[in-house]
C-alpha cells in the first residue's frame, strides 16, 4: 500500500505546477518568433516556393512549434484540414518503413505532407520522398541540417529571442531572471527549450516560494 | 466572439456542471464544440482526455446555449511541484480553432487535492 500524506491545508514548497510559468502548457502557448516578417508574408514566401520547403534548426530552436503553426495557418488560409497530412518520424526503423509508404500514399492523394524530424530518415528514404514530391503534392519539413529540399526558415535560437520568451511569459523587466536564464540558456548551448526546463525547476523549488 | 458564463467553477463528483454559452458575428458555416477535458501540467510531455463533447452546428449568427456536463468521478484535480491535472471547459470555433475556456476543480469538498512534498521525506498523496 502506498504511503499517503493527503493534506488540503499544508502549503506547498515553492510554486505547484498548475501555477509555474515555465510549465510545458505556458511554453507550448507561446508563439513562434519570426526573424523577419509575420504569417503572411511567410505563408506568401512559402506558396511561392510552391509548398516545397523546410525548416532549419538545432534542437530547441522552435521547429516543431513553427510546423504545427503551420499545420494551422494552412488549414485556416490556404486548404481543408483534411488535405493536410502532419507526421512525427517515428524512433523505430520498422516504424519509419511503415511510415514512407504512409506519406507517400498521400503525397499521391495531392495532400500536403508536414513532417517533423526529416533527419530520422535514412538518405534514401529522404530521397524517395524528395522525388516522389516533385510530380505530386507539396511537402515541409522540420530538420537540423539542410536536407535537400529549399530553407523556408532557419531558426536560430540567440539570447535576444530568449529574452522576447521571457517577456511573453509574464517576466518583462526581472533582471535576475535574465541573468539566470543567460547563464541556462549557454550552459544548454542554446537550446531554449531546456533552459525552460532549467527555469521550471528553479521557480518551482525557489522564485515560487518567494513569490508565494 | 465567444464567451463562456458559469454560477461556479468547483464541483464534486457526480454534480452536474453547467453554464452558457454566448456568440456574436458567427458566419453561417461555422460550428462550435464545446468540451469538458482534463489535461496535466508540469515539466514534461502534457497528457490529456477528452471527456465529453457537445456541438452547434450551424449556429445563428448571434446566440446563445446551455451547457451541461455530469463531473466525472476520476481523475480529481490536484496539484504538486512536479505536475498539476485541471479541468476545463473549452468552446472551440472549428472554423478558425479560436478557443475559449474555464478552468475548474473536480475533487471531493470541491477541492483541489495539494501533494505536499517534504524536502527530506518526499511524500506523494496518490
Amino acid at each position: 500500500m502506498s504511503r499517503t500524506s493527503i493534506d488540503r491545508n499544508l502549503p506547498t514548497i515553492g510554486c505547484t505546477a498548475r501555477n509555474n510559468p515555465f510549465a510545458t502548457h505556458c511554453v507550448e502557448a507561446l508563439a513562434f518568433q519570426f526573424a523577419d516578417g509575420d504569417w503572411q508574408s511567410q505563408l506568401t514566401r512559402l506558396r511561392q516556393m510552391g509548398f516545397r520547403g523546410s525548416i532549419v534548426g538545432p534542437q530547441g530552436s522552435g521547429k516543431t512549434t513553427l510546423l504545427l503553426e503551420l499545420k494551422d495557418q494552412l488549414a485556416i488560409n490556404v486548404c481543408e484540414p483534411d488535405q493536410i497530412e502532419f507526421s512525427f518520424v517515428s524512433q523505430t526503423s520498422k516504424e519509419r518503413a511503415n511510415q514512407l509508404l504512409h506519406l507517400e500514399a498521400a503525397l499521391s492523394r495531392q495532400q500536403i505532407l508536414l513532417i517533423d524530424g526529416f533527419e530520422r530518415f535514412s538518405w534514401g528514404q529522404r530521397r524517395r520522398l524528395r522525388k516522389r514530391r516533385k510530380s505530386t503534392g507539396s511537402i515541409v519539413v522540420t530538420t537540423h541540417r539542410r536536407c535537400g529540399l529549399p530553407v523556408w526558415v532557419q531558426c536560430d535560437p540567440n539570447i535576444q529571442l530568449l529574452g522576447k520568451l521571457l517577456g511573453q511569459l509574464g517576466h518583462p523587466h526581472d533582471e535576475s531572471l535574465y541573468k539566470l536564464a543567460g547563464e541556462y540558456f549557454f550552459h544548454r548551448k542554446g537550446n531554449i527549450r531546456e533552459t525552460f526546463r532549467d527555469l521550471y525547476d528553479e521557480w518551482g523549488t525557489h522564485r515560487g516560494q518567494q513569490s508565494s | 466572439m465567444i464567451t463562456i458564463e458559469m454560477e461556479r467553477l468547483a464541483f464534486e463528483p457526480g454534480n452536474t456542471i453547467q453554464g452558457l454559452i454566448r456568440w456574436t458575428d458567427l458566419k453561417s458555416d461555422d460550428r462550435i464544440e464545446i468540451r469538458l477535458i482534463w489535461y496535466t501540467a508540469g515539466k514534461g510531455d502534457r497528457d490529456f482526455g477528452v471527456v465529453a463533447t457537445e456541438s452547434i452546428d450551424s449556429p445563428t449568427p448571434n446566440g446563445n446555449q446551455t451547457f451541461r456536463f455530469a463531473a466525472p468521478f476520476y481523475p480529481h484535480s490536484f496539484s504538486g511541484q512536479l505536475i498539476s491535472l485541471i479541468w476545463r471547459i473549452e468552446v472551440i470555433n472549428m472554423s478558425d480553432l479560436s478557443t475559449e475556456f474555464l478552468d475548474l476543480v473536480i475533487a471531493p469538498d470541491g477541492v483541489e487535492i495539494l501533494l505536499h512534498a517534504k524536502r527530506d521525506n518526499l511524500a506523494l498523496d496518490i
